[in-house]
């Protein structure tokens, strides 16, 4: 947009509004002018004819007609050219109508001009003749119209106003008609004349006032919201930077738009440097805690489980709004055995999140290298100690079960006593040490107890004790037991207690801050239904058989398997005096695991012994075992219940 | 397991097929102590032979002692080869 345009529009108004009121001023002076003038024209018209009528009176017409050229008519002629002019009148004429030949003839024509009164003494002489058809008004005073007459006449004499006074004596017939001409060219430029006197001062005193008032406009308002428009599209561009100041310092409104528009630009710029500064932090934050989420969404999934031979394990995050630092792993370990660990690292962002990370790592090492949960969590803290330049640290619950004896050991960091899920559940309260990463010497130690088939244990971060309801009262250890307490044994058993904590929980906290920022991470041993009895015959191995081409094919592979197996059953058949045998196999991944568990005498096929025997003695037995230790990949053998239990690991 | 024993003056030659296992190993020992003083050498032929457990490696060690050590094995596949080796009965036997 123009930035003049407003003081054009103005401009254009007072143009406008100069022109209307001069229209309607000269309109209005013209129409007063013109009836004054026409006003003074009829004036002179009435008493020039009063005179006139006066003077008539005292002559004879019809002897006035046939007077001819004498003296006296000379005189008289010279009166009314004297009364013409003192009345201002063009001509002045008298003449009689003959009501029978509607003829007139000229008694009088008298000019105030001298030219013209030698045109009208020439063609307007005493007698003369004028036979144009009567005009209606002269048709009228034939008809007995006595009043004065005007009209605008076009005749070979000019454009004239002529006032046509009827002359009789008393009421009797006309007698002759005075004529008194005004010349409307002469009356127009009075009438200009007039007008424009008029006009003048007043389309003066107007432009004069208006041209003030453009002045005063322009300097007090123009101006000033010229000044302030820059200003504020200058500031349009860049609202960062504080304008100049205006210097307008009037006391009237402009002023004080003027200066509240300081204030707020001056305003304006204190917020947005203040928005940005915070907009950046925010930013900043952000992608901290972004990078911090997307490291332990890599490292923690939602949900996990992992299912073996003799247990179950369910484990799942709530993910938080903020990153929190609650973290799991659980993993089976080459000698069978089952690893959990669930933890929770202080502060929240990057660090916290490498932290865990580090955490988390170190421990998983560990404890696949076959260290007990104290070694482990003892070691890591060590290290953590070593390189914590942000005083960050984690409180850790490891455990370690062996599903096979449900021998569980078990290590705690100052971490939250988990529950131990069973017949009658109840916290578990080990020796607990201090958290990782505080001091060298944590003073971890192990604890372990035998789990029963159907019992579990469940670890939890302080997001589900800590969870606070509407009232603002905590969830606390005693509901949560109370939750787990008379726990239904199923195959189903982990996944139902992580499942009745989470909905007790956000029951608990419903309508309140949302349950979030919280690890649960179940074990159960379980019955192990795989196990499957077979007769304590040599033809068992049939079933066996069947059982391992089922699982992987009948290839060279599964025969290989089978030897083991059929030594291995050979050898409790022969030799154990068992009265009851059972056997399991499941394929884990690329492992084939087959168990056999017998009450006969212990016998533990692991155990150290010497290899070499003589060949003369090889047909009394004792290659059996060999070839099974050759042929498998690991075995593991407990002697729990009474029983032997052997598992034969082939890597497919 | 199918067994088939050709005798041949003083030697004899069994064929073995199938599986050689604790269950069957009786029926070998069987055929084995069925061989008469006159028999001198004894051949097994593995070639239709699926597989091997302990108690077959023990018939051959029994044989092996019977036959004074005229005792070949014939047409052994890998697969029961590693059995054997795995027992170091390659270092005595005869593997033709």
């Amino acid at each position: 947009m123009n930035k003049r345009s407003i003081r054009r529009w103005i401009t254009l108004c007072f143009t406008v509004i100069l022109i209307l009121s001069l229209a309607v001023t000269a309109a209005w002076n013209y129409y007063h002018t013109y009836s004054h003038i026409l006003e003074e024209s009829r004036d002179a018209a009435e008493s020039c004819a009063s005179l006139v009528r006066y003077s008539l009176d005292s002559w004879d017409i019809d002897a006035l007609m046939h007077a001819s050229d004498d003296e006296q008519y000379r005189q008289e002629r010279s009166t009314l050219r004297a009364l013409s002019r003192s009345f201002d009148f063009e001509y002045l004429y008298i003449y009689t109508v003959d009501p029978e030949t509607e003829v007139r003839h000229f008694l009088f024509c008298v000019a105030s001009d001298d030219d013209k009164e030698n045109v009208v003494l020439r063609e307007r002489y005493l007698g003369a003749v004028a036979d144009e058809p009567l005009d209606k008004w002269e048709k009228a005073m034939l008809a007995g119209e006595r009043k004065m007459q005007m009209g605008k006449v076009s005749t070979q004499y000019g454009d004239d106003i002529t006032w046509l006074v009827p002359y009789t004596e008393g009421d009797g017939p006309l007698l002759a008609v005075i004529g008194m001409d005004h010349s409307i060219a002469v009356e127009n430029a009075k009438i200009l004349k007039d007008f424009l006197f008029a006009l003048i001062p007043v389309v003066l005193s107007l432009t004069m006032g208006l041209l003030v008032l453009l002045i005063l406009l322009r300097r007090r308002i123009l101006r000033p919201i010229h000044a302030l428009s820059e200003s504020m599209s200058r500031f349009a561009r860049d609202s960062s930077v504080k304008p100049e100041p205006i210097g307008i310092r009037t006391q009237d409104e402009i002023g004080e738009i003027a200066a509240s528009y300081e204030k707020m630009t001056s305003d304006i710029v204190a917020y947005v440097n203040n928005i940005e500064a915070l907009t950046k932090e925010r930013v900043e934050t952000n992608v901290q805690l972004d990078v911090a989420r997307r490291i332990q969404y890599g490292l923690v999934p939602e949900k996990t489980s992992l299912d073996g031979d003799g247990f179950t394990l369910r484990a799942m995050t709530q993910p938080a709004k903020a990153v929190g630092g609650d973290f799991y792993d659980c993993f089976h370990r080459d000698d069978n055995k089952v690893c959990a660990v669930l933890g929770d690292v202080s502060g929240k962002g990057i660090s916290a999140a490498i932290f865990m990370a580090m955490a988390k790592t170190m421990i998983h090492e560990k404890l696949m290298a076959g260290l007990s949960p104290s070694e482990t969590l003892n070691q890591v803290n060590d290290a953590l100690c070593a390189q914590n330049p942000e005083g960050l640290f984690a409180t850790a619950f490891a455990v370690v079960l062996d599903p096979v004896t449900g021998r569980m050991c078990y290590a705690n960091a100052g971490h939250t006593p988990p529950v131990l899920i069973g017949e009658v559940s109840r916290f578990l309260h080990p020796d607990s040490g201090i958290a990782l990463g505080l001091f060298e010497d944590a003073g971890i130690v192990d604890g372990s107890l035998d789990l029963l088939p159907g019992e579990g244990i469940l670890l939890y971060t302080d997001g589900v004790t800590e969870a606070v309801s509407p009232e603002r009262a905590l969830f606390g250890e005693a509901r949560l037991l109370e939750e787990l307490a008379h726990f239904p044994a199923s195959p189903d058993a982990a996944q139902e207690s992580i499942r009745t904590v989470k909905e007790a929980v956000e029951r608990f906290t419903e309508g309140g801050e949302p349950f979030d920022d919280t690890a649960i991470l179940a074990l159960f041993r379980t019955a192990g239904d795989a196990w499957k009895p077979i007769p304590v015959a040599l033809s068992s191995f049939d079933e066996v058989k069947k059982a391992v081409f089922a699982e992987i094919g009948e290839t060279a592979e599964a025969r290989k398997i089978l030897l083991a197996c059929d030594e291995t059953l050979t050898n409790i058949v022969s030799y154990s005096g068992a009265s009851e045998l059972t056997y399991c196999c499941t394929k884990e991944g690329d492992t084939l695991r087959i168990g056999f568990r017998d009450n006969g005498t212990a016998f533990d096929p692991t155990a150290p012994r010497a290899m070499e025997t003589d060949f003369d003695m090889l047909d009394m037995g004792g290659m059996g075992i060999g070839i099974v230790r050759e042929t498998a990949s690991s075995m593991e053998y407990a002697r729990r219940d009474d029983r032997n239990v052997l598992f034969l690991c082939f890597r497919l | 397991m199918t067994i088939e024993k050709n005798v041949c003056e003083n030697a004899a030659e069994i064929k073995l097929s199938g599986w050689l296992d604790t269950q069957t190993a009786p029926e070998l020992d069987a055929e084995i102590s069925a061989l008469g003083e006159e028999i001198t050498a004894l051949t097994l032929d593995f070639e239709k032979l699926e597989y091997i457990s302990s108690a077959g490696l023990r018939l051959i060690v029994a044989a092996y002692k019977k036959m004074n050590g005229a005792l070949t094995l014939r047409n052994v596949s890998d697969e029961i080869m590693s059995v054997i080796k795995m027992t170091g009965l390659d270092k005595r036997i005869t593997i033709a």
